[in-house]
């Protein structure tokens, strides 16, 4: 498991941002970028080769869902592992982001371990 | 044909199916199938071919639960995968080679019902708000008891205990956060007041709760966490239009967020070391108006309960009340449970009915048509004349009826309490005008590259309805000058060792019968000298000796500096600020303005409460009475022979107080006869107008009174020099006069 690769946080929260970033330190990923919306991650994704997403859903101007579209849309970054954070398990909500190609979801709040967890399965199966 | 593509799309499901993983589909595995059935289903629906769809549906509803990890048999579910797909494939190619299928579809769609429908959990019957209680007979309708309502709760099932996060930098951070998102919903709220329809401003409002939300529950927060949980929920269903945007809805929210805001604030002062404990809100009430409006009951949000009365009165325990609600059958009374098993008696309930439905009558509110209202206001004010009227005439005659005089004055305690509560009824409390002006510093200071928060005290503080829009302008342009001109940019804040974040405060509060109006920022301040320099460059003023820091500041008011163009060099401060004094005086306002440097400035405006009543000065010319504003007058005197000239060019002037001013003949304007024709056996008045000020000549000085403007009626129109008239004390009417008005008729009048 390569804990050095670049991981972008994405969420209008700041705090939850740093949330996220405190977790994944805990298990021992230190390469992380953070983008506080879906323009913003487009953008960060252009400029500098991202290993993974953790994108929150609820987000103003571009949500989580309309920034996996456009993600899986872009050919040059369509294959970075996604995974998306959501408030509830709606189902429609998931079944929405699964059909456009997202990883997997977690759902808030969680822990070091099972966030941990779930990015170690979708790296191991991307090979 | 269109089974062509329907086979295509059916092989390729097939082939996909093949390479998932056995009974642990992963996710996107599960995507690439779920499109694949969406595909089928809708080429099915093309070919009106229901069968194939119906079936592409089940294995797509299996295919969600897997996903959802909702099924309690996974690998039943698997199987039902790996039999239907190749089943769809069937019975494409019946429809393909020999236009149907013919075996049987029955039993499987049988079983993925049976797989779905078991474990689905969101299709069993939603909740149900059924706690029955009393029923309130003069309302004919239930009342319902909350708190049997699991509607509001936490968030479900999560690993909640374990994550605590106890990082005292993050909890600051969510703080600040917090409370900077609790705001815009408070404004955000209010535009959705005025434009109930607009989902941005529900999503707006949405989004920050359920931020918070998300953070609290990392952060251990439970109490905010649940609370914003539960108002998240509720503007959900505003959202997805289930629930109108009702007044009820909005007074939740908005006491919601206050609720959430003392919850941040709490953990701040815990943090800081101000609080030893936090103290759990009681937010129990608070979430059952929640669950009400959430069910759509807001009509009866305010009502209390029959079994609370109850208890308040002291008849019950809440235990006895609760146990027999837990009892109480379907479709009964709690009131007639409690008076069948012998707890009270029928009278005691009835009373407590009783005190219910006056709740209900007490918390009614009814839209007036505001002219209705104003109607109802003049003819109040009338009442109050015609009585004080018929009191004097009492007061001069000898042998008055003592039983008479004391009708009277019972009559006069009543008309007055009459006029109080009419007048009350246009008053509004100015947080609207607060909102719209936080909202326009938040945009100002957006545009102008600042970061301002909005402190807002006073916000309950009532105004004329009447005068909430006229005094809109004028504060927006001081608003303006405070983001524009007070307030620095956030570098040089951090420069002088300040927030990088400017505060605005606005204020409101009553004093004297009026409203006064604070804007402060703590921008850097006037600057004494430049404003004195550049008075004394534009002639305004020989020196600044003698002058007081209020009367320099006050100089920012006059037209000579403050439209001089570049005075945003002098002060910093004072484009147009003669237009707002201007503005302010209108509506016999007073503006005021306090400053220190570095520190920040504070304009406080005061105005009447409402515009309705006017303060004056009654004046006699002949054998007509004038009413003159009280703010228009600058001094009365009773002028020497010799400071009266008649100057070639220029008209009869009057010189006061070593300033020549011209002399307005009322008599002349209105073509009535005076008593005197001499200034000096006569009475000057010198009024201010916006620019100047003149002498008026009168005879005589009747009393100071206040009095209910009245328009003059459309037969007359508007004329000139005339504000419009009032009934006296004595039942005379004087016309109350427009000093603007005046000046612009002498000036015309100088000119032929």
């Amino acid at each position: 498991m390569d804990k050095n690769m670049k991981i972008l946080v994405v969420d209008d929260f700041t705090t939850m941002r740093k949330v996220v970033r405190n977790l994944l330190k805990q298990s021992g990923y230190e390469n992380i970028v953070e983008a506080e919306d879906g323009v913003s991650a487009l953008r960060v994704l252009k400029s500098q080769k991202i290993d993974f997403i953790i994108s929150d859903w609820n987000m103003p101007n571009m949500t989580g869902l309309e920034l996996l579209k456009a993600v899986r849309a872009d050919s040059e970054v369509a294959q970075t592992p996604f995974l998306m954070v959501t408030a509830e398990a709606l189902q429609e909500n998931v079944v929405a982001a699964v059909k456009a190609g997202v990883n997997n979801y977690i759902v808030k709040p969680f822990t070091a371990e099972v966030l941990n967890d779930k990015i170690a399965k979708i790296v191991e199966k991307m090979g | 044909m269109a089974y062509e593509d329907l086979s295509v799309s059916v092989n390729g499901l097939a082939a996909d199916f093949l390479l998932t993983e056995g009974v642990e589909i992963d996710i996107p595995a599960a995507g690439v199938l779920l499109n694949r059935l969406d595909k089928i289903t809708a080429e099915a629906e093309n070919g009106e071919v229901e069968f194939i769809g119906i079936i592409a549906r089940g294995l797509g509803k299996i295919l969600e639960k897997i996903i959802m990890d909702d099924l309690e048999d996974k690998a039943a579910g698997f199987a039902a995968l790996t039999e239907g797909i190749p089943l769809i494939q069937a019975v494409v190619d019946g429809y393909r080679n020999e236009g149907g299928y013919e075996g049987d579809i029955g039993y499987f769609l049988a079983r993925v019902a049976a797989l779905t429908g078991a474990a689905a959990r969101e299709d069993g019957p939603a909740p149900v708000f059924s706690a029955p209680t009393v029923e309130a007979p003069a309302m004919g309708t239930a009342a319902v008891d909350p708190v049997a309502e699991a509607e509001t709760v936490g968030p479900g099932p999560g690993p909640r205990d374990s994550v605590a996060i106890q990082d005292e930098s993050l909890l600051r951070d969510f703080v600040a956060e917090a409370l900077e998102y609790i705001g815009e919903i408070e404004i955000n709220i209010l535009n959705l007041e005025n434009d109930p329809l607009n989902k941005d401003y529900i999503n707006a409002i949405f989004r920050p709760f359920h931020s918070i939300k998300g953070v609290a529950g990392f952060l251990n927060l439970d109490h905010i966490r649940d609370l914003s949980h539960n108002l998240e929920n509720l503007l959900d269903k505003a959202r997805n239009g289930e629930l109108g945007v009702s007044p009820a809805l909005i007074d939740v929210v908005l006491d919601g967020a206050d609720n959430l805001k003392g919850m941040v604030g709490q953990l701040r002062d815990q943090m800081d070391g101000k609080v030893q404990e936090i103290c759990k809100p009681d937010v129990s009430a608070l979430s059952e108006r929640i669950a009400l409006v959430g069910a759509g009951l807001e009509e009866r949000v305010c009502q209390r309960k029959i079994g609370e009365i109850l208890v308040d009165d002291g008849l019950l325990t809440r235990d006895t009340v609760a146990e027999s609600l837990k009892i109480l059958p379907p479709g009964k009374k709690l009131g007639e449970t409690l008076i069948g098993e012998g707890k009270v008696t029928p009278k005691q309930v009835s009373q407590a009915l009783r005190k219910q439905a006056e709740q209900v009558t007490d918390l009614a509110n009814i839209r007036v048509d505001t002219r209705k209202l104003d109607d109802l206001i003049d003819m109040v004010g009338e009442l109050v004349i015609t009585q004080s009227m018929v009191q004097q005439d009492l007061k001069d005659q000898v042998n008055a009826d003592k039983n008479l005089i004391r009708d009277i004055a019972q009559l006069m305690r009543i008309t007055s309490g009459l006029q109080k509560i009419s007048t009350s009824l246009r008053m509004v409390p100015i947080k609207q005008t607060f909102q719209r002006m936080s909202r326009l510093v938040r945009d100002l200071a957006k545009s102008s590259g600042k970061t301002i928060s909005v402190e807002i005290v006073g916000e309950e503080t009532e105004i004329d309805r009447n005068m909430v829009d006229e005094i809109y302008n004028p504060l927006v342009h001081m608003i303006r000058n405070s983001v524009d001109h007070g307030i620095e940019a956030p570098e040089e804040r951090i420069k002088l060792g300040k927030d990088a974040r400017g505060l605005i405060r606005l204020k409101a509060y009553h004093r004297g019968g009026r409203i006064v109006i604070e804007i402060a920022d703590d921008g850097k301040g006037l600057n004494k000298e430049k404003i004195l320099n550049k008075a004394i460059k534009n002639g305004i003023l020989s020196d600044g000796e003698g002058l007081t820091e209020q009367d320099i500041y006050r100089l920012i008011f006059l037209p000579g500096l403050s439209t001089a163009e570049k005075v945003t060099d002098v002060s910093g401060r004072g484009v147009g600020m003669d237009v707002v004094r201007g503005a302010v005086e209108k509506l016999r306002g007073k503006i005021e303005i306090e400053s220190s440097s570095g520190t920040g400035t504070t304009f406080v405006a005061s105005f009447p409460l409402t515009l309705a009543i006017i303060g004056g000065m009654i004046v006699k010319v002949g054998s007509e009475l004038y009413i003159l504003p009280t703010t228009a007058i600058r001094r009365i005197l009773r002028p020497r022979k010799e400071s009266y000239n008649n100057v070639i060019g220029k008209g009869e002037m009057i010189t006061v107080m070593g300033q020549l001013l011209p002399l307005v003949r009322l008599d002349a304007l209105f073509g009535i006869k005076a008593a005197h024709e001499n200034p000096w056996d006569a009475i000057v008045v010198v009024v201010e107008g916006e620019n100047s000020a003149k002498c008026l000549l009168v005879d005589r000085i009747i009393g100071k009174t206040e009095v209910v403007i009245k328009s003059l009626g459309n037969g007359l129109g508007k004329v000139s020099g005339v504000a419009g008239g009032a009934i006296l004390g004595d039942g005379r009417i004087g016309l109350i006069l427009d000093t603007e008005g005046l000046f612009a008729m002498t000036e015309a009048k100088n000119l032929q």
